[in-house]
């Protein structure tokens, strides 16, 4: 368990890159991320349902400004991660690896900012050096960047997969809850289309990025900051 | 000058990697522009200030950055054969463009260019994978067979098209800041980007109709058909309410899992 927790982790640690190490090249897209994660752990269906659900429902997080959006990629990852550890997962369990997964997108989010501080002391002390070492450390910062962004994102990866799995396979082999399989299993037939329905919406809209969505719920921005 | 072009691009992927709540991209912008600062400063200290001179808040788009990186080479450039002392206009230059194209970009990249890109690969990916699928109740989503080319095509399709107008705009945008210095707004004019992002979003919406019709055909049930419809519309009218995505996902899953609790079975 791991090593394969381990490894999952280090992998979605540099899926999490995508958002702002290097690119974005939108690899950290769920319509992505799902199959690619999905395939790594060795059960790609999983991750094209998940990756495909996620993407739709969540069409409208975007990174508007310097708000810091819902982490529809750790969802994913995460979902694909728990729905992945039996070899045969049935509609019901993938749908209630998402149901975990969700609130995960949050805690994401409050990780990034608090990263985000630490980011603003390693730029502090890159802005104290002396001229002629200034090449140099913006060059070792950036590296720096690099890894502290994979670090803290395969390490929360790693805790949260490690805390959900117990939750989702205690629910997902729970015999006295067969109301929720059957329940759970119609749901995989409407989320598609509620995700749609967002999708929809989104590209009726005037100004797409008024919404935004990553600035409404938690504004994580540098007023808030200032605060 | 190509390989400083080549360098400034590869290391304007960058722009992000130290973001930061009091200068938010600077010290990335600084780390991108610093090949092309290297040329007009012929001597070492003066290439060091100009890049201590960089370091200020900056923020922007960062498929836009190259552009601004382009257009401070130039006015740096400039300001070494006109004179050589510190340039006011050029700090002001850089957080108005900043601005400017960080509009835009949450507009025409976030907003239309990266929904679309979404939306056409999954609705290509399931056209082709949806006769493949299999039966029964798999039939809802994809089997293994299905998933892989479905996979395949949202991936490729997806990096693939996106990013083909990721990466020309960073390249082009960055040789003509280079070339025209600040008068690359004219260009970026002449793109009429806002232009094209409302005929992007016809499109869109014209592959998300037929992508929902595909989804609708698989049931031959007029309840199950009812049922989606009103998931559709319920889902646009929340959402248009202001319902963030997991209140509409929790409450579809609520809802079914309620009805089946209830005994009330799905067509």
């Amino acid at each position: 368990m791991i090593p394969r927790l381990g490894i999952a982790a280090a992998w979605a640690g540099l899926i999490a890159l995508d958002f702002t190490g290097l690119g974005p090249w939108m690899v950290a897209q769920p319509m992505v991320c799902g199959p690619l994660f999905g395939w790594l752990m060795g059960q790609l269906a999983v991750g094209v349902i998940l990756g495909g659900i996620v993407q739709l429902l969540w069409i409208d997080v975007t990174p508007v400004g310097v708000g810091i959006p819902y982490d529809s990629t750790a969802v994913t990852v995460l979902a694909v991660y728990w729905a992945a550890l039996p070899v045969h997962s049935s509609l019901s369990q993938i749908v209630l690896a998402l149901f975990i997964a969700v609130p995960f997108g949050f805690l994401f989010r409050v990780m990034d900012f608090y990263a985000r501080r630490v980011n603003t002391l390693i730029a502090r002390g890159i802005e104290k050096v002396q001229d002629e070492s200034l090449p140099a450390a913006l060059s070792f910062g950036i590296l720096g960047g690099l890894i502290w962004t994979w670090v803290r994102y395969a390490g929360t990866y790693a805790i949260s997969m490690w805390a959900g799995q117990k939750l989702w396979s205690y629910l997902a082999y729970s015999p006295r809850m067969t109301w929720k399989d059957q329940g759970l299993t119609m749901a995989v037939i409407m989320l598609p289309v509620a995700g749609m329905g967002v999708a929809l919406e989104l590209l009726l809209l005037e100004d797409p990025e008024g919404r935004l969505t990553s600035l409404r719920y938690f504004k994580f921005s540098k007023d808030k900051e200032s605060e | 000058m190509i390989f400083t072009l080549l360098s400034t691009y590869f290391r304007s992927f960058f722009v992000q990697t130290l973001w930061n709540f009091e200068r938010l991209q600077n010290v990335g912008f600084a780390f991108g522009v610093a090949p092309l600062l290297k040329r007009p400063n012929d001597s070492r200290t003066a290439y060091q200030e100009a890049l201590r001179r960089h370091m200020a808040f900056f923020n922007t788009h960062p498929y836009f950055a190259p552009i601004v990186m382009g257009v401070v080479y130039s006015k740096e450039a400039a300001r070494q054969k006109q004179f050589k002392g510190e340039d006011p206009t050029l700090t002001v230059l850089k957080d108005s463009m900043g601005g400017a194209f960080g509009a835009i970009g949450d507009h025409v990249i976030w907003g239309t260019w990266r929904p679309f890109c979404a939306i056409m690969a999954l609705s290509v990916g399931m056209l082709v994978a949806y006769p493949l699928a299999g039966n029964g109740q798999q039939k809802t989503l994809f089997d293994s067979a299905s998933a892989r080319i479905c996979a395949q095509w949202w991936v490729g399709g997806f990096l693939g098209i996106f990013n083909s107008v990721h990466l020309w705009l960073r390249w082009r945008g960055l040789q003509k800041a280079v070339h025209d210095g600040p008068l690359v707004v004219r260009w970026v004019q002449s793109l009429h980007l806002q232009a094209w992002a409302a005929q992007i979003r016809r499109i869109g919406l014209l592959l998300l109709v037929i992508m929902v019709m595909v989804y609708f055909a698989r049931w031959t049930s007029s309840e199950m058909l009812l049922w989606m419809i009103a998931v559709l519309l319920g889902t646009v009218i929340m959402k248009r309410w202001g319902a963030p995505s997991f209140v509409l996902f929790y409450l579809v899953c609520g809802v079914s899992v309620a009805m089946t609790l209830l005994g009330i079975h799905w067509p």
